[in-house]
This record gives structure tokens, C-alpha cells and sequence, in this order.
């Protein structure tokens, strides 16, 4: 199945492969997505997506670095500044079996597909982190509306 | 080890500055006083006669920098050892007196000769010093019961997200992380007996109510609120260990010895904005290595080689970092600068001259111009000026070499070099403001320098300092014109508002780790493009939000940040690295203000290096708040700290919710 997808079925696609929901893994590993932009470096992307509201095809996007890990607590943690979001202002999608292949109006080329390796590990401490935070800064994150 | 001649040149004693006071044209210090004491042999500090107005100071150099402000206050120092010639000094509060630490970017060509005052040593010895610690109890992490919590509470929030777990549908592998979390308490119940100390009690109480919270959520399909770690605190004996010389007094270098990377960790108060730091507190584990290095007297440096930390695997923005760290007390500003002299590097403040060609560097990079005939020659020039000169030195000053070891050797060969620096240097000037002028349409140097927009004096703007384009200051009312009916734009969380306006600015990863706000910086090369860039903070140009848009930062009036020389835009997220055979209209980056002007993508972005004072010329136009309770609160913080006004404009007129 490789196939051209409208922005609606882009948005749509997007979320499973950021929420894992239709990923099956046999190990313990919460699923998610990964992100390739122009061939490059790949990187985790945080659980969350969300459709700029006054230019459909804008896609709000979390890339994630490396975690510290807090010398007191012993437990992984993120800089929100570091891990801000990110704009894809898609120009054309297309479909690929599990691939999101995305043509931003920059002239760069986005590639969103399941996570895995050093991506896959870079997620679960971002969940660690997500359930260590306080509701309120979790839920400005996932609202992904701040700079 | 002093970085200049000692014969040429008379000592210059360092002008404390002023109390800090709205932000503006940072002012030359008084003329330079020929001190009464001798100067120490060692690192002394001087500039050349300062009968010339170009060789008078730049920056002051503040005896104590403002005790616990986070962003230190910037200085500028001599010669291009360096980077921007910059350098920020923060007095970190403390129990035992004010810290001060120099902070400053190295240049990269300046690190061999760094390294040359470094004896790297094997040698050392410990110091014991008493502190206090956070941190989990040893029940907790035998038995890892936050974490098996965690995962629980990950598992929950995870499958409720995917679909897969609903009232009375719990999945499989959800019901293995509570049954392990529950085991796991059991266990460390067990371990700690039938009469627990208070500590591990409370331990397993917080544990026992945080899982009694997972299994709740599961059982309800709802989301698990957050899950936070045991902390006990108590006080400990660390060993700290300093590296030291054996025994060979005769070596003029210091003791260096190599080791894992650290960051400095001060601690923020999130309400009054102090930072605080003891003096050994140090992020670990991060990707590097640096040099601990011993410059005597309870002074210490730090610094991370580029030759030893890979771009690629190491974090890219700490190499180069150096801190000069002084012992706890008052008065240590001019001493941090002065010890830059032990590790070879220049430790004078900038001259007026060095500055202008600072500022038409600045210039020529803003304006887009280093491509341009006229200011490749000039540049090209200036630099077989300086050589000559250079030469000249070295042969009047020939006869001084003989006999010289080579530690003395290396002194000479510095010493010749940063005076013929210091003497070609208004020569270098002008060539290159007649370069520039030419360029730039205007007759001659001079009459480029008389227009109203030519101003080189840095702005201070929070702990770092800046260069206006004189394009931009020549231009305004256009540059007005076409920002018409549009804002720069920073949208932030409430909790970030508070905290940056607590801090008084906006400020860029690097800077905020300098502050203790930030943990650390964390990234190699690419990630640091992908994320946006450590060192820079980012507004968006967008169409005038409403009021009760909040919470946000808003400039009304754009062209007040745009005189500043070190921003460049992009009317897209460019990751930082943009494919140049695709790059259309929106993906190119740009330094031109007209261009950013004319930015239509929600998307678009527009970066400052190190960040933007928030409370001083450059505040913004309005600040939105998240509530009218919010407002109050912000108004409230604001009057205790005696701000009434904001870039001149009342804060009634500033805070809006």
C-alpha cells in the first residue's frame, strides 16, 4: 500500500503512529514514532499531535532529545525548552504499509515510522517523565500550544 | 603569566561598576588610573597607555557581579581568545559568602595554547567538604519501587491513549506492572521489619497511596495523575579531589587533570529569582570529558577541549566551556578575569577600538556583506597589517629572547602577538568602516559613522551583551511601516510566564543552564540543529494576538528588537537544516528585517542569540497573562521587586489577562 492520503487521513495516521495504537510489539516496549527529516538523524516523537487551527496543513509535533537522568531521583527528565515543539506544514502525504511520508512546503521531505532501538528507549523515559510531571505541565505539553 | 609586555605598558585598575540600572548603550568606564601597587607579575591585568580614547575599557568589570543574579553580568575581554569576546560573571548566593564564576566560550583557535598552560596530572588530593543531599532512601532503590509504580502508571495512561483498556478490560501486561509494583512493596515492607525508622515509613506510606492511585485509574479507565519519587534529605561527607603538581616547582603551568564532563548545578528560587550554588554541586554523566584545573589560591578553572570531545557523539554547545571559579567571597570580578591569564588567554577588558571592529564584524555578518570584493580586501588587509606589525615587534624585541626557557619563550611570542593586535588595530578599523561604508552606500568611513544609526557601543540586554545594525537604526520609520498590524510573539505555559518574568528574561538553553534553570544542554550536533539550537531564543511573527490571548509575550512593535545584530529568521520550522536544492520560499533562512517583516507561515521563526531582557529597553509590549488571578499575582511579584515600568511603559498598561 503505497498511496497519496489527504491531510484528514494524513492527521489520522499520524496519531496511531505517535500513540503506538496500532503498532503490536512482542516485548515489553510501549510503541510510538520516530521522525526522519531530509535522511537525517532519526529522533523519537512525544505521544502527542495536534492540527494548527487556522492553517489545516500544519501539524504541531514534539521531536525528542536524550533524556538526564536527575542525579536525586535517580529517574530520566526532559527540558521542555529543549523539547519544544515543532511545526510540519505539510504540503502533500502519501502512505507507505506502516510509513508516513510527508512533502513539507519548505522543500524538506519528513518521514514518520515506528520506533525503534535508541528511539524506542528514548520514548519510555519520556513516559517516565510524562507520569513524574504534575498534571498541569503534562497536560500543556500534550496541548502542544506553547512555545 | 600576564597576556600583554610588561615594559610598553602602564597597569590599568579595573573600574567597578555601577548598580544595574536600565538596560542601554553599556557606558566606557572612566579613564584608566595608573595603579599604585605594582602589577602582580604573574597575571596582571593591563591595557596599553590609555591616554588613547580607542585603548580606554569598554565594559567595566564589576568587583562583585549582583549576588544571586542568575544571568551575571556580561563583560567584554581583549583580543579574539574568546568567543565575541565575551565573557559573563555570576555571583552565585551562598551559605559561606558569594561565588563568582567567569563563564565564557572558547575560541577554538585559541585552545592550543590553552592546553600549553596545562600540566595534565595524575597528582591528587582529597578535600572532604560536608553537604547536604536529596535523594531516594536505599529500600527504595533496592527495591525499585518508583519505578516499578511508574511503569504501572506508564502502562495505564499508555493502553487508555491506544484504545485498549476500558472499565473491566485491564490488558494483560498492565496487570503484570501492578502485580510487580505490589510485590515490590511487599518486599521492602518486609525488609525494613515490624518498627521501620520515620523516613522509610513515610517511604512506603507515599508508595502505598501513589499505587493505590494506579490501580484506581486502571479500575475507572482513567488517566494516572503524576507519579513523583520519595525524597529524603540528609547530609553527607563528599571526597572532592583537586589535582595538584608533584613536585616540579619549576613548571609555570598548572595542574590539570582529565576527567568525565560535569555542568555546573546552582540551584533558581522560583520565586524570588536568586540563584544559589555551593561551589561543588555538578550535573554528572554528561557526554564529554573535561579538564579540572587547580590555578592556586582556591581558584579553580574548568574546561572542555574541543580536540577531545567529538561534535558527534559528545554535547556539541559545552565545547570550548571554560568557568574560572573563585573562592567564596566578595570582590573576586576582577580576579576570575585576571586568572584567564594562567591559562594563556587574553585577561584585559576590550578596548573602544576592539569594539567597533566587534561591531562591524557584526555588521558585515547582519548585513550579509562578507561576500562583497571591497570587505573580503579590507578584511584581508587588516590582517597583513597586523602581521606586519607583528614582524616589526619581533624584530625590535629579538634581543629580549636570548636566554629565555620556554615557558618564558612562549610569553615573548604572546606578548608580541597581542600588542601587535592592540597597534594595528584602529588602523584595521578604518580600513574596514571605509569598506563597509563603500558597501553600504554611504561616501566615506566618516560619513557612515555620522549617520544616526552608527552607534558601536554593545547594549546590555540581561547577561549578555549585543550590537545594533546601523542599516536597521537608519531605516526605522520603514521598518515600522512594513511591521504594520503585526507582533513578535512568544507563546508560553503559566508556569513558564511566571518563571521567566521571576528571572527577568528569556533566555536560550545555554543561558539557562548557567542560571540552574536548564539540567543540562544534553545534545550532540545534530540533535542541537533539529531542536532549534541551544543558544538562541525564538519569536514567531504573527498578527496582533488579543488580550485575553494569554499566556504570551508580545512585541507591538517589532522594530525595537530588530536593531539588534544577531537574529536571522525563517518563514518555516527549518529543523535548522534545510536541503539547499529544495529550499523555496518558505524554508530559506534570512537576516534581512524586511523579509521577516513579510513572514505569513503560523510556523515561522525568528532567533536571538542568548535570549531577550525581559524587564528592561527590550521588554515587550504587552504581557498576557493566563487568568486575571495570574495578572495579579505577576503585578504583585513586579511591585515587591520596585518594577514600575516596562521598556517605559507602565506595567498597568503592560500586564493584560
Amino acid at each position: 500500500m503505497n498511496r497519496e492520503i489527504d491531510l484528514d487521513e494524513a492527521e489520522r495516521v499520524l496519531e496511531d503512529l505517535v500513540t503506538g495504537r496500532t503498532q503490536k510489539r512482542a516485548d515489553d516496549l510501549l510503541p510510538g514514532a520516530e521522525l526522519v527529516i531530509d535522511g537525517g538523524q532519526r529522533v523519537a516523537l512525544a505521544r502527542h499531535v495536534r492540527r494548527d487551527t487556522d492553517e489545516p496543513g500544519l501539524f504541531w509535533i514534539r521531536p525528542l532529545s536524550a533524556a538526564f537522568q536527575d542525579p536525586e531521583t535517580r529517574l530520566p527528565v526532559f527540558d521542555p525548552t529543549i523539547i519544544r515543539r515543532r511545526a510540519l506544514h505539510v504540503a502533500a502525504a502519501r502512505r507507505d504499509g506502516p510509513r508516513l511520508h510527508l512533502e513539507l512546503v519548505s522543500g524538506s521531505t519528513v518521514t514518520v515510522l515506528p520506533a525503534r532501538s535508541s528511539r524506542l528507549m528514548a520514548l519510555q523515559e519520556f513516559d517516565t517523565w510524562m507520569t513524574t510531571i504534575s498534571d498541569g505541565e503534562r497536560e500543556g505539553l500534550e496541548a502542544l500550544d506553547h512555545d | 603569566m600576564g597576556t600583554n609586555s610588561k615594559t610598553a605598558h602602564a597597569s590599568y585598575s579595573i573600574t567597578p561598576s555601577a548598580p544595574a540600572a536600565e538596560p542601554g548603550p553599556v557606558e566606557a568606564a572612566p579613564p584608566a588610573e595608573v595603579s599604585a601597587t605594582p602589577p602582580d607579575d604573574e597575571i596582571a591585568v593591563e591595557v596599553d597607555s590609555p591616554k588613547e580614547p580607542g585603548a580606554q575599557p569598554l565594559t567595566p568589570i564589576p568587583d562583585t557581579p549582583d549576588v544571586g543574579k542568575p544571568f551575571g553580568e556580561p563583560i567584554l575581554v581583549g583580543g579574539a581568545d574568546l568567543h565575541a569576546s565575551s565573557a559573563t560573571l555570576v555571583s552565585y548566593a551562598g551559605a559561606e559568602g558569594p561565588r563568582t564564576v567567569l563563564h565564557a566560550l572558547v575560541s577554538e583557535q585559541a585552545e592550543d595554547k590553552l592546553l600549553d598552560a596545562i600540566h595534565v596530572t595524575k597528582e591528587t588530593a582529597p578535600v572532604q567538604v560536608e553537604q547536604t543531599v536529596h535523594g531516594r532512601l536505599p529500600v527504595d532503590e533496592q527495591h525499585e519501587l518508583a519505578d516499578k509504580i511508574i511503569a504501572a502508571a506508564k502502562s495505564v495512561n499508555h493502553h487508555i491513549k491506544a484504545g485498549d483498556l476500558s472499565v473491566g478490560n485491564l490488558p494483560s501486561t498492565t496487570e503484570q506492572k501492578i502485580n510487580d509494583a505490589k510485590t515490590a512493596i511487599s518486599a521492602a515492607t518486609d525488609d525494613v521489619g515490624d518498627s521501620p525508622g520515620p523516613a522509610d515509613s513515610a517511604m512506603l506510606a507515599h508508595y502505598a497511596a501513589k499505587l493505590a492511585d494506579v490501580e484506581a485509574a486502571a479500575a475507572a479507565a482513567k488517566n494516572v495523575g503524576h507519579v513523583n519519587p520519595y525524597l529524603h534529605e540528609g547530609v553527607a561527607i563528599v571526597t572532592v579531589t583537586m589535582p595538584v603538581l608533584a613536585s616540579d616547582a619549576g613548571d609555570q603551568r598548572v595542574a590539570g587533570l582529565l576527567r568525565d564532563a560535569t555542568r555546573i548545578k546552582p540551584t533558581l528560587d522560583s520565586e524570588t529569582g536568586q540563584a544559589s550554588w555551593n561551589g561543588m554541586a555538578r550535573w554528572e554523566k554528561v557526554a564529554g570529558k573535561e579538564y579540572a584545573i587547580n590555578l592556586g589560591d582556591g581558584f579553580q578553572a574548568v574546561y572542555r577541549p574541543y580536540s577531545v570531545n567529538s561534535p558527534k557523539t559528545t554535547e556539541f554547545s559545552l565545547r570550548g566551556r571554560l568557568e574560572i571559579i573563585a573562592p567564596a567571597g566578595e570582590g573576586h570580578g576582577p580576579d576570575v578575569v585576571k586568572r584567564l591569564g594562567q591559562l594563556n588567554l587574553a585577561n584585559r577588558p576590550m578596548t573602544r577600538a576592539e569594539g567597533e571592529y566587534g561591531y562591524l564584524a557584526a555588521n558585515v555578518k547582519a548585513q550579509n556583506l562578507a561576500g562583497k570584493t571591497e570587505v573580503q580586501a579590507a578584511i584581508a588587509t587588516g590582517d597583513q597589517l597586523e602581521e606586519m606589525t607583528r614582524q616589526e615587534l619581533f624584530h625590535e624585541r629579538a634581543h629580549l629572547a636570548v636566554g629565555l626557557d620556554d615557558a618564558q619563550l612562549a610569553r615573548f611570542a604572546k606578548d608580541i602577538q597581542l600588542d601587535a593586535h592592540t597597534q594595528a588595530l584602529p588602523t584595521k578599523v578604518k580600513v574596514l568602516r571605509e569598506a563597509v561604508a563603500k558597501v553600504t552606500g554611504h561616501q566615506t568611513g566618516d560619513a557612515l559613522a555620522a549617520t544616526a544609526g552608527y552607534d558601536p557601543a554593545p547594549r546590555r540586554s540581561g547577561g549578555w551583551l549585543t550590537w545594533n545594525r546601523f542599516d536597521v537604526g537608519n531605516s526605522m520609520t520603514k521598518l515600522t511601516a512594513a511591521f504594520k498590524g503585526k507582533a513578535l510573539v512568544h507563546a508560553t505555559s503559566a508556569t513558564g510566564l511566571k518563571a521567566m518574568l521571576a528571572n527577568g528574561v528569556l533566555a536560550s538553553t545555554e543561558r539557562r543552564t548557567l542560571m540552574g534553570v536548564s539540567r543540562g544542554v544534553g545534545m550532540s550536533e545534530d540533535q542541537d540543529k533539529l531542536t532549534g539550537g541551544a543558544s538562541s531564543v525564538f519569536l514567531r511573527v504573527l498578527g496582533k494576538p488579543a488580550s485575553h490571548d494569554g499566556p504570551k509575550l508580545v512585541w507591538d512593535q517589532p522594530e525595537r528588537l530588530m536593531h539588534r545584530a544577531d537574529y536571522y529568521g525563517a518563514n518555516a520550522d527549518t529543523y535548522g537544516a534545510v536541503n539547499p536544492s529544495k529550499t523555496g520560499k518558505y524554508g530559506s533562512s534570512t537576516r534581512d528585517p524586511f523579509k521577516i517583516a513579510h513572514f505569513t507561515s503560523p510556523a515561522n521563526e525568528v532567533m536571538f542569540g542568548d535570549g531577550i531582557d525581559l524587564l528592561g529597553a527590550e521588554g515587550p509590549s504587552r504581557i498576557l497573562c493566563d487568568s486575571k488571578t495570574q495578572r495579579d499575582e505577576i503585578h504583585a511579584m513586579f511591585t515587591a521587586k520596585g518594577i514600575t515600568h516596562i521598556a517605559g511603559k507602565p506595567i498597568d498598561d503592560v500586564l493584560k489577562a
